[in-house]
Parts: structure tokens; sequence; C-alpha cells
């Protein structure tokens, strides 16, 4: 039963590029006017094109978008607050903590040159779980409880020996689900996933969205699922928000939107699925509607 | 397990076309030079695996990452060497060619990689790229450099229109193409040469969904109008069974079941096999009910398992003889198309 109140509400963000980046005299729009809530407790699946916008909403909640990239214009309010007038300070105690995000690529997201244990110790340190330490200092002392918790949460066997290992030294499917332990260090209400499963081979996505759907059910968090995947985010999300050239084309939950379609691209995606055959039933929707009670 | 399904192109049975390419027991082993204080090591990239692909066919090939695939594609095309078996093309056993042997063949086996914008060169323009196949076999040869040019450039512009790429798309660079359309020039660029066998590795993995379709739907029309034969290999089981008459599942190397698109999807026998059925993400919740979780991770290629490489994560291993020895790949019935190598295959 979720929350009426959802967790985050996004109001007609405008996201621009500046006009030096090419793209006319107010630079080129790479959001516009997008509007969603994320329910409380619920699993919001963001689903576009590479290009559509997608990870750039992500990054316009938690005030991270490259340089040239700026909100212009809606607001963002997680906790009664309008993220984009927040200043810099709150929304660095904010991050992590209040909303979390697991970057796409664990290859550039993770540090090559520390090991798995050095860089949990920092998310931690940052967090302010381990009091006044250095990182280096609280990695030991850190790599013995906290640290080995969140891999052991993760499903990682052998927690300790992953601790001292380096990113290449880990498979793809284990650098993953160290990219969550690290979203997780913080315990966030609110975790945003970046295709955290893209580029995995079939067994070892399906093991991850698994974990994924136990921690946030564990733990009651919200999440944004961002994915260009349909399937998956039929798997994971309860509502989805379709995303094309910046703009939300389709909204709703996800069980609705799936089976009826209401924009030309969601219903094309649906279609490119091999083998999956749509019910022909989507324009008379109201017709179908009186044949239910006996 | 119904069969009432209309797909005639499948069932009908064919008959034993002569074969336009076929690997025989291809084992490739490379070795890992020692370095500082690592041992030298051996890795079983490719061990024993069969593979017939008709004129006109298309093949599928999946597995994990570091299953084998892609080096087993590569075999096929005598890119690397094989350690052991034979590569056969068009009647010929051509596992010992030299390079100079070989040159005449490479215009009929060609590749697409899975990233197609590393696998262009970003300093060429488009057309560039598409010519250069052309002048290194010296396809447009005419009496003038000039008439050479202008003939070339013909030939461009309808390789371009075949692939359904703009003109003025020829003098542009990689870098400013979207990956779509990168695959599309290397499309054009394998097209070419005039290939009947085209090994496309991954071709569609890094595309977006609706580019994915394109890609599928230019190279099947191809293959309707040229009967080309392909090799696709991909990890995701449930578009190689939508594109490929026959499908070879792969695992640590090995080929562990391998039958008609059909067979494998409504009658597959192998645990890994139908694990990989199941771990398909589904957009209908009824068909997730059926899913078991494969738990672990495919073994490291550097340790080969003793016995039947999957039995650790199998959930109907048993001690003997799945953990002593490897399972033989055999026909389900004799004389049948359909293979599984597994002491207790499912029913």
């Amino acid at each position: 039963m979720p929350d009426a109140e959802p967790i985050l509400r996004v109001r007609h963000l405008v996201t621009r590029f500046d006009p030096e980046l090419g793209g006319g005299p107010e630079g080129r729009a790479v959001l516009n006017d997008v509007s969603f809530d994320v329910p409380r407790a619920g699993i919001l699946g963001l689903l576009g094109e590479s290009g559509s916008g997608k990870s750039l909403t992500a990054l316009s909640i938690l005030r991270l978008l490259p340089a040239g990239a700026h909100s212009v214009a809606g607001t963002i309010e997680f906790d009664g607050k309008n993220l984009l007038e927040l200043p810099e300070s709150e929304l660095r105690e904010l991050r992590g903590r209040g909303i979390a995000m697991i970057f796409q690529e664990p290859s550039s997201a993770l540090s090559s040159v520390h090991t798995v244990g050095q860089q949990l110790a920092m998310a931690l340190q940052a967090s302010g779980q381990l009091g006044r330490m250095s990182w280096y200092e609280s990695s030991r002392r850190a790599s013995q409880t906290r640290a080995c918790e969140l891999l052991a949460r993760v499903d990682l066997p052998d927690a300790k020996r992953v601790l001292d290992l380096y990113p290449h030294q880990l498979s793809a499917g284990m650098r993953r689900r160290v990219m969550i332990a690290l979203g997780l260090a913080c315990r966030p209400r609110l975790l945003i996933a970046d295709e955290p499963t893209t580029g995995l081979d079939a067994p070892i996505q399906a093991q991850v969205l698994d974990l994924l759907l136990r921690l946030v059910r564990e733990d009651g968090m919200s999440m944004i699922f961002i994915t260009h995947d349909l399937c998956v985010v039929a798997e994971v999300a309860t509502d989805l928000v379709v995303l094309s050239a910046g703009q939300v084309v389709e909204a709703g939950p996800v069980r609705q939107v799936l089976e009826h379609p209401q924009h030309a691209y969601t219903a094309s995606l649906l279609d490119n699925i091999p083998g999956h055959r749509r019910k022909p039933a989507s324009a008379p929707r109201d017709a179908s509607a009186r044949e239910v009670a006996p | 397990m119904s069969s009432a399904e209309a797909a005639p192109e499948l069932d009908t049975p064919r008959a034993p076309a002569p074969d336009l390419l076929r690997g025989v027991q291809l084992s490739k082993f490379f070795v890992l030079p020692r370095g500082g204080l690592k041992k030298q090591r051996i890795v079983r990239a490719v061990q024993e695996a069969s593979i017939e692909i008709a004129p006109g066919e298309t093949v599928g090939l999946v597995g994990e990452s570091g299953s084998g695939k892609t080096t087993l594609g590569r075999l096929l095309l005598r890119l690397v060497e094989p350690t052991f078996g034979q590569v056969w093309f068009d009647g010929r056993e051509i596992t010992h060619y030299h390079e100079r042997d070989l040159r005449p063949l490479r215009r009929s086996l060609q590749v697409l990689f899975q990233d197609a914008a590393a696998a262009l060169d970003d300093r060429l323009t488009v057309g560039e790229i598409v010519a250069e196949p052309l002048r290194i076999h010296d396809l447009t040869r005419q009496r003038t450099r000039a008439l050479t040019r202008a003939k070339e450039r013909e030939r461009v512009a309808e390789l371009l229109r075949t692939v359904q790429l703009p003109m003025e798309l020829s003098s542009r660079r990689p870098a400013e193409l979207s990956s779509g359309q990168c695959q599309r020039v290397s499309i054009a660029r394998a097209l070419a040469l005039g290939p009947r066998f085209i090994v496309c590795d991954e071709p569609i993995a890094s595309l977006d969904a609706v580019d994915q379709l394109r890609i599928v739907e230019l190279l099947g029309a191809l293959q309707r109008e040229h009967g080309y034969s392909y090799l696709f290999i991909s990890h995701d089981l449930r578009m190689v069974l939508h594109l490929s008459q026959r499908v070879l599942v792969m695992y640590a190397g090995r080929v562990v079941e391998s039958g008609d698109a059909r067979t494998l999807r409504e009658r597959a026998r192998h645990p890994y096999t139908r694990a990989l059925l199941h771990a398909v993400p589904e957009v209908d919740p009824k068909r997730r009910r059926l899913r078991v979780l494969l738990e672990g991770e495919p073994p490291s290629p550097f340790e080969p398992t003793l016995g039947c490489p999957f039995h650790p994560r199998c959930p109907r291993a048993l001690p003997d003889p799945c953990q002593r020895e490897a399972p033989p790949l055999e026909a389900t019935a004799p004389g049948g198309r359909h293979e599984v190598a597994c002491w207790y295959p499912l029913v």
C-alpha cells in the first residue's frame, strides 16, 4: 500500500545545455517539462532509448549535471524540500543518505587504484558512520565490520577476501554487486539505479535484479530504476515513466502501461520483443469494461 | 508440448544440404606467457566444438561471456588457428591454408563485430571505409584511375543504399554517426565483397531496442535476397531463438546442447539451456513463475572444472559421474539433430 505522499515529486523539470554548446539562443533542451512521482516504497521504472534523457533526469535530481548543463525550470521535491533551490551544503548531506545512486558503468564509476575495502570505507566515512578517521585509517577497521556486512548483503561470497581486491580482479557481476553495496553504504531512502544490469549475461542479470528487489523490500527503500530494456522494467517496476527525446510520453502503473500503451513509441517497443504478442484490445478500452459483471 | 503453433518453415525437414561451412571437433587453447611471478597458464577457450552451417541458413550461438562463442566464430573464419580440429569451406578443408591461399576466400567470409564504432577506422570517412575492401581486393579496377574512382563511388552508393543509409553520410566519419548507423556501415563493408557467410558477433548488443530490430530486419532481408549464411552470436537466447534455424548453446568452451530453434525453445534438455531460457526477463508475469535462479558464476577459464563444466551450478548434479567426468555431446534420439551433453538430461 503505497503512501499517498510520494517520496519524490518532479514537476515541469527543464534541463538545458548552455547555448555555447549549440542548439540555438536558449541552448539545447535535454529535458523538457518532465513531471513524475516516485511512490514511497515503490519502484519507478524510467524507460527510454539512449539520449532520451534518463540519466540526465537522475543527475538533475542529485544536481550532478555535467558542465554546461543546468536545470532552468521546474521543481524537484524530496521531503518537502525543493532540491533545485537547496544550498550545496544541505544537498551534500542529502546525497548518499537521502538519495543514493548506483552509476551505470562500474568500470568507470569504481576507482581502479583503490581496493573494494578502501572504496567502501570512503563511502562510509563520507556519511559519518566511522567518526573522525581518514579513509586509509578507517579502511582497516571498517573492513572488519560494516564493509563486510555490506558485501554480505549483496551476496558476495567470501567478503573478507573481496575487500582486498581491486575492481579489475572482479567479474562483471561482482563489480555490479560492489556498486550496489556502495549505493547502500549510507542507508539511503531513495536509490537511483542507472542501468544496473545492462551488459550482464541473463543468468547474472536475473541474480542482480532479484538482489535489488530484495534489498529494496527489506529496507523499505524507494527506487528509480533506469533502463532501456522494457522486459527488465516489466519485472521490477511498480510504476513506469517512458521518456523520449527529453519528454515524458507515457506514465502510469506498469501493468496498465504495458497492457494498454497509449503512445506509439511504447507500443513499438512492445511489438519488438521477439515472441511477445500484445493483446489487440488496446484501443476499445471502454467497451471491455462492461463485460465484467455477470 | 504442443506443436500446434504454425511455424512451417522450421517444421519441414530439409534435405541434408551440403554444408557451406563446417567446423569439426575444433579446439583452441591459448597459452598466456608467464610474467613476473605468475606461472604460465593455459586457457581452454573452445573444446571439441563441431558446427555445420548450410547455405542460406542462420545458426545461432549462445552462451555467457567467456563461454568461447567469439573464439569459435573466429576459428571458422580462420582468424585464429585451431589447436585441434578442422575447418571446411565449400567442400574444401581450409584448416591449413596459408594466408595467400585464404585471400580469395576472405571475400566469401565476412564478420560483423559487436562494437561497430570500434571496428571502424575513425580516421576514414564512411565512403572510404566501405571502399577499402574493394580496393584491397581490386574489384573496381578500370582502365584509368578516374574511371576506377567513379566505379568505386558508384558501388559505395549502391552499398549504402542497400543498408538504408543516406548517401550524404559517405563523407562523414564514424564519430559523427549513431551506433545504429555505425553498424549499418560495417554491414555495408561486409557486403562489399559479395560474401557467402557472415559471422555476426553480437551485432545488436550495444544498440537500443528499436535499432536492434531494424538491424535484425535488415540482416533478414539481405539473407532472403542473397542467400547469405549467418552465424549469429549472442548472449540473448530469446533473440537467437527468434532469428535462427538452429542453435548451439556453449558453456565454458564446450557445446552443451544443439538443435533446431523450435526444439530448444520447447524441449530444451540441458539444465543450463533451461536456466538460460528462464533467466530472460519477461513482460508477461505469468511466464515468470517457472524461474529458477541459476546460482554462482561461470567457471574461470584458467581453472578448468573437473567433470561436467556445469556441475557446480547445476541443480541436478550428482557426485558420480557429474563431478568426475565430462558428459559427451550425444543425440537425444538416434540420427536426430538434437544433441545434449548431460549425464541426466531433463525430459
